[in-house]
């Protein structure tokens, strides 16, 4: 990692250095007045309108236009965003005839110089980061709107994006890339949103016109006959700008110790596998030698999805590479087949490091189905192999192997692959277990849409497409439903109390809970916002948004307001039954106790009112509670969701069985055990968590934005559109059968316990010793319950090791004389 | 063989044997030789070179310094040992390597009887590592006082605490008259030992920064112990604290600052990761939950790579009055301590 204030003084010297070989090209800096300038470039702001003295500037009337535009300059080294990385004097800002993706002028602007007689050749850089609210999800719309440069009244340059479903791909194309050991943050993160074009013109001026959303970063002129000196001029700035932007960071490694019997043994054979249970491979990893030919193993009751993880490592750079998983078999010569197997691969992507200074990790963050590509030498790769065991099978040890082959390696390696099917099937959750899911209107789509005028129909097949395909990604994680409102779609009610309903936005919200119901059924949907933003919103029910604090406690709610409010529920309601949708639970709040005790004096005042309301109309009512003072609403809450900020404590709990409401948990988490163990000692009703998918940060949506950001609550789909499936989402599923462990554990307790048969007798006090050693063994107090709080989360290892010890107490109830091999 | 036991148990006749079991020694009749089986449960937590510690009741005079404590590879490994009564005490070793979860480790003690050391012993490093993880933070409950308590422009009291630096208020607030802020070691009230740490703040419209209408918060700080933290251990820190007035809701907030080797502040981009903070708000939280109540408060974090001091800070901005007292720091596992469960002293052949 290099200071930044460092890296600016070698660029300077590096750049002058540039500036003596090409003086004789003219360069030309867009952007604010006081950013960064790189020595020999003009500083060109929006204020420079084109005069004959000055003989450059620019024209902002064209013909046929009322107004001129009004010019902007943008500094996209803003500090809102951590994460976003830092770009170079060129690159940082721009100049633009817009703002905040709506507020574009149709046109063109221009930028004239004058350069006197003759040929020339001129090169442009145009790139611009996010829109005005960068810590909205706006993308700019440069990003999505084709455009036309124009030099002199010629094309320059097409800019051509495709329809939305192209860009979906080319965005899946970004998230199946690889970031590797060495690779360039500038290359991975900001290349490729900055154009350049390059082009030939005569004098004596030359007129720069391209559309009022085309940013305009850079310009550099000089005569035909120096070409190569202006294109090095252009690269020798290119690679300036990559040198700033990858100065910055420095990657923090976990490198392992590479045995040497290990490492020669992988040479001769051009790679290594080896299984390591219960950890994440990443880059750096290096087999033990107990861990090369160490089979890979998992246990999997009937009709569950068992995965097992192997790395890879090679030592050669190898191409199309394969790997193939045939169908595992069991001794009695009864298979899993081969279409109940499939092979994962983990995108390694950098991530932001928790270190003093700008440090990243590469951590193989999500994966996707796996398809042969090049893999470079020395990088370990993290791979797992998803077994679905039929319903039918019998019960038993299934072998195979997972075979890698490439033309670089002298022969296939192979790895053992065990399956150990469990006699028994797991017992269904008793409870709901959902993630937040973004709309993808507001999130994935929004901005396509209201830039490339994508029509109303193809974009709610889109968008219901992309739902479909992640509620069953998310039912494929063990979730029955998920976490989500409508986006805003009543605009208004009037007088005699009519609902006036966004047509677009309501028939998506419509299409959302069909999707939902092909997915989830007939399970409960908490409608995250709808109560806060989704349905009362500020437009139709002022004063009674959720964050409108200030104005709450000034005024109270205005009559008006629960006038509307009420009308709004009783409205929604109707429309739920008339379409026989699935129970809506609805959201009153969310965290209002991060507005301190006046949040709490909000939270209470809303949950009243709203219990009223939902008594009349016959709906149930939730809210997510963040810390202490919400703890008063509890009573006038059908279910009440403590946040990781509210004490969880027992007398909590306590409290609010007594008061009536359910218990549910809302981001406590996302780790197995809070999905699991923690569930099966507090006994909610239901579990949520955030984000699935949609996360709300612009440089957190694809792994390849302009970041070393946080994509561990993004879903990424690959090139076909298909959902990625993330780590912690893998965890999340193992914390759910965990908890199914439990509960047939429990169950099989339950149904046994009145026996009088001696095995059936001492194999439940067996189980119930067990399920007391794990049920002592949960802590349920959190952080904020006002004790000296130590740690009680468990890793997925203990999880699993008293999985194991559950699916033995489980076979042994359901089978107490038998020593049979599963055992 | 009742009575016998009853007798065995009544405190004059342990007292009696024991002293009887020193005169032996003391007379150099010969040792005889225990044994006793310690088994470590890892309970739910991987563990990582983990301090372990066990009670231990001998019930006759031993020496410890003839122990010899051996791991399940029968290798002897060091210990510390600290008596906390006559043939009572606390044996400390470690887990050496890493341990799964749901383990149970065993280990020996052979030992013979002898004279009863009275006093700490055993391996100096295991000493220091007890230490780190009681708490690395002297007169963390205000106990001793700084015998050379200087009054000075924003201090005016008169007895301070050793190892803590006391100020009532910003040097910037220097020029208000009548300042109530007042930060000072006091009797009156006490979440342990004797003594706790006043930390009373004013609300002042008179300030420079107050905005018409908006009082500003004058409010104490103090700067506590610098003391050696390693990188990449997991440190908790947790005080207490009871608020007696609140009449503007804020903040009490305690930090343990991270400092570099030569113990100046580390600022990393995200500036957050950059301290310990364990702050206490009166906004978030319920009256009843702390009016007149000693509330814990604790953070556990990682310490960052670069890290090899820290520095306990003390701030707030409520206002009103409250009490702090247990300031602790100390190293800790990913999970509560290992338990270890203790097998009878048997004689060795």
């Amino acid at each position: 990692m290099m200071h930044r204030s460092v890296l600016y003084s070698a660029l300077v010297i590096g750049m002058g250095f540039a500036v003596g070989a090409a003086a004789q090209v003219q360069r030309f800096d867009f952007g604010t007045s006081d950013s960064d300038l790189a020595p020999g470039w003009t500083r060109i702001t929006e204020t420079e309108l084109f005069s004959d003295g000055a003989g450059r500037g620019w024209l902002v009337k064209p013909v046929g236009v009322r107004r001129p535009f009004k010019l902007y300059s943008r500094d996209e080294n803003f500090a809102t965003q951590t994460a976003f990385l830092k770009l170079g004097p060129i690159l940082r800002d721009h100049v633009i005839a817009g703002r905040n993706y709506s507020g574009y002028p149709k046109g063109d602007y221009t930028f004239r110089v004058r350069v006197g007689e003759g040929e020339f050749l001129g090169a442009v850089v145009m790139g611009v980061m996010t829109e005005k609210h960068a810590t909205l999800i706006n993308r700019p719309p440069f990003w999505w709107r084709d455009c036309t440069v124009r030099v002199n009244g010629q094309t320059a340059a097409v800019f051509e994006h495709g329809g939305i479903r192209e860009q979906l791909v080319q965005r899946g194309k970004i998230s199946e890339r690889d970031f590797l050991p060495g690779d360039s943050l500038f290359d991975r993160g900001v290349r490729s949103h900055f154009r350049t074009v390059v082009f030939r013109f005569r004098g004596p001026e030359l007129n720069l016109s391209m559309p009022t959303f085309c940013p305009l970063n850079a310009l550099l002129v000089a005569p035909a006959a120096e070409e190569a000196r202006l294109k090095k001029a252009l690269a020798d700035a290119l690679a300036s700008e990559k040198f700033f932007v990858d100065s910055q960071y420095t990657e923090t490694k976990d490198a392992e110790p590479f045995p040497e019997p290990v490492r020669k043994a992988a040479e001769a054979a051009g790679a290594v596998l080896f299984a390591r249970p219960q950890r994440v491979i990443g880059p750096y990893a290096r087999p033990t030698l107990g861990e090369v030919g160490r089979p890979c193993g998992e246990f999997v009751p009937v009709g569950e999805k068992g995965v097992l993880r192997f790395g890879f490592l090679p030592v050669r750079d190898l191409h199309d590479v394969r790997v193939s998983v045939g169908a595992l078999r069991h001794a009695s010569g009864k298979t899993v087949p081969a279409r109940e197997v499939s092979v994962w691969l983990s995108q390694l992507v950098p991530m932001a490091a928790v270190r003093t200074g700008d440090y990243y990790r590469i951590v193989p963050e999500y994966a996707f189905r796996y398809a042969p590509r090049t893999l470079r030498k020395g990088v370990a790769r993290f791979f797992s192999v998803y077994v679905n065991v039929p319903n039918d099978a019998v019960s038993g040890d299934y072998a195979g192997e997972a075979v890698v082959s490439s033309p670089d390696l002298p022969r296939p390696l192979r790895q053992r692959l065990v399956v150990k099917v469990l006699p028994f099937r797991l017992d269904p959750p008793d409870m709901l277990f959902g993630m937040y899911w973004g709309n993808p209107f507001s999130t994935r789509l929004r901005h396509a849409w209201q830039q490339m005028r994508v029509p109303a129909e193809q974009m709610r097949e889109l968008c219901s497409s992309i739902d479909i395909g992640a509620f069953r990604e998310m039912r494929e994680a063990g979730f029955n439903t998920a976490a989500f409102g409508p986006a805003a779609p009543v605009s208004g009610v009037t007088a005699d109390g009519r609902i006036e309903v966004d047509g677009h936005l309501w028939q998506l919200w419509c299409d959302r809970v069909r999707n939902y119901e092909t997915v989830f059924g007939r399970a409960p949907l908490p409608a995250y916002n709808i109560g806060w933003s989704g349905l009362i919103t500020s437009r139709a029910t002022g004063g009674f948004w959720g964050r409108e604090v200030d104005q709450w406690e000034k005024h109270g709610f205005s009559a008006k307001s629960v006038r509307n409010m009420e009308a709004i529920c009783t409205w929604f309601y109707a429309q739920a039954r008339e379409r026989n949708w699935p129970e809506i639970v609805f959201y009153i709040q969310d965290e209002m106790a991060n507005h301190g005790t006046r949040g709490g004096r909000m939270a209470l005042a809303r949950a009243k009112l709203f219990r009223k309301v939902a008594d009349r109309v016959g709906f149930r009512t939730c809210a997510s509670m963040n810390g202490p003072v919400e703890i008063p609403t509890i009573p006038y809450l059908d279910i009440a969701i403590p946040n990781g900020a509210l004490p969880i404590s027992e007398e909590n709990i306590a409290y609010i069985r007594r008061s009536g409401a359910e218990l549910w948990f809302y981001n406590i988490g996302s780790n197995r055990f809070s999905f699991g163990y923690y569930l099966a000692k507090t006994r909610p009703k239901g579990r949520l968590q955030w984000s699935f998918g949609g996360s709300s940060r612009y440089v957190n949506q694809v792994a390849g934005l302009p970041s070393v950001s946080d994509v561990r609550y993004t879903l990424h789909w690959d090139s076909k559109l298909r959902p990625g499936r993330r780590n912690n989402i893998e965890e999340m599923r193992q914390g759910i059968l965990d908890y199914r462990y439990f509960r047939t554990l429990d169950r099989l307790i339950a149904e046994n316990s009145r026996s009088s048969a001696p095995s059936v007798r001492r194999a439940v006090e067996k189980a119930k010793k067990l399920r007391d050693y794990i049920l002592d063994g949960v802590k349920v107090r959190n952080r904020h319950s006002g004790e000296d709080f130590v740690a009680g989360v468990w890793s997925s290892r203990t999880c699993q090791r008293l999985r194991w010890r559950i699916a033995l107490a489980v076979m042994d109830l359901l089978d107490p004389d038998s020593k049979g091999d599963t055992k | 063989m009742g009575q016998f036991s009853a007798l065995r148990f009544h405190p004059v006749f342990v007292l009696l044997a024991r002293l009887s079991a020193a005169v032996v020694v003391l007379n150099g009749t010969a040792a005889e030789r225990f044994s006793m089986q310690l088994t470590v449960d890892t309970g739910f937590f991987e563990r990582r070179d983990a301090l372990v510690a066990a009670r231990l009741d001998f019930r006759r005079p031993v020496d410890i310094s003839t122990a010899v404590l051996r791991d399940p590879a029968n290798s002897a490994i060091p210990f510390w040992f600290e008596p906390v009564a006559p043939f009572r005490g606390r044996l400390y070793w470690i887990l050496a390597g890493e341990t799964d979860s749901l383990e149970k480790v065993p280990f020996s003690l052979v030992v013979q009887t002898g004279r009863w050391p009275g006093k700490p012993t055993g391996t100096r490093a295991i000493a220091k590592i007890v230490r780190r993880r009681r708490n690395l933070l002297p007169n963390g409950g205000f106990e001793t006082p700084d015998l050379e308590s200087k009054q000075t422009t924003t201090w005016k009291g008169a007895r301070g605490a050793a190892h803590w630096v006391l100020h009532d208020f910003a040097w910037s607030y220097r020029k208000l008259p009548d300042i109530a802020a007042l930060c000072r070691p006091v009797t009156v009230e006490a979440f342990e030992g004797k003594w706790a740490l006043m930390f009373r703040s004013d609300v002042r419209e008179d300030a420079p920064k107050a905005r018409t209408g908006i009082p500003v918060v004058v409010a104490p700080y103090v700067n506590g112990p610098v003391v050696p933290m390693a990188p990449g251990r997991r440190y908790a820190f947790s005080y207490w604290v009871k608020f007696t007035d609140v009449i503007r809701d804020g903040y009490v907030s305690a930090s343990v600052n991270f400092l570099d080797a030569n113990k100046k502040r580390l600022f990393p981009r995200k500036y957050a990761i950059n301290r310990m903070q364990a702050a206490y708000g009166t906004a978030r939280n319920l009256r009843d939950d702390y009016l007149g109540k000693w509330v814990c408060v604790s953070v556990v974090k990682e310490a960052l790579p670069e890290v090899r001091f820290g520095q306990v800070v003390i701030g707030g901005s409520f206002g009103g009055t409250c009490f702090l007292d247990g300031f602790r720091l100390r190293e800790v596992g990913t999970g509560p301590p290992a338990t270890v469960s203790v097998g009878p002293l048997q004689p060795v052949e």
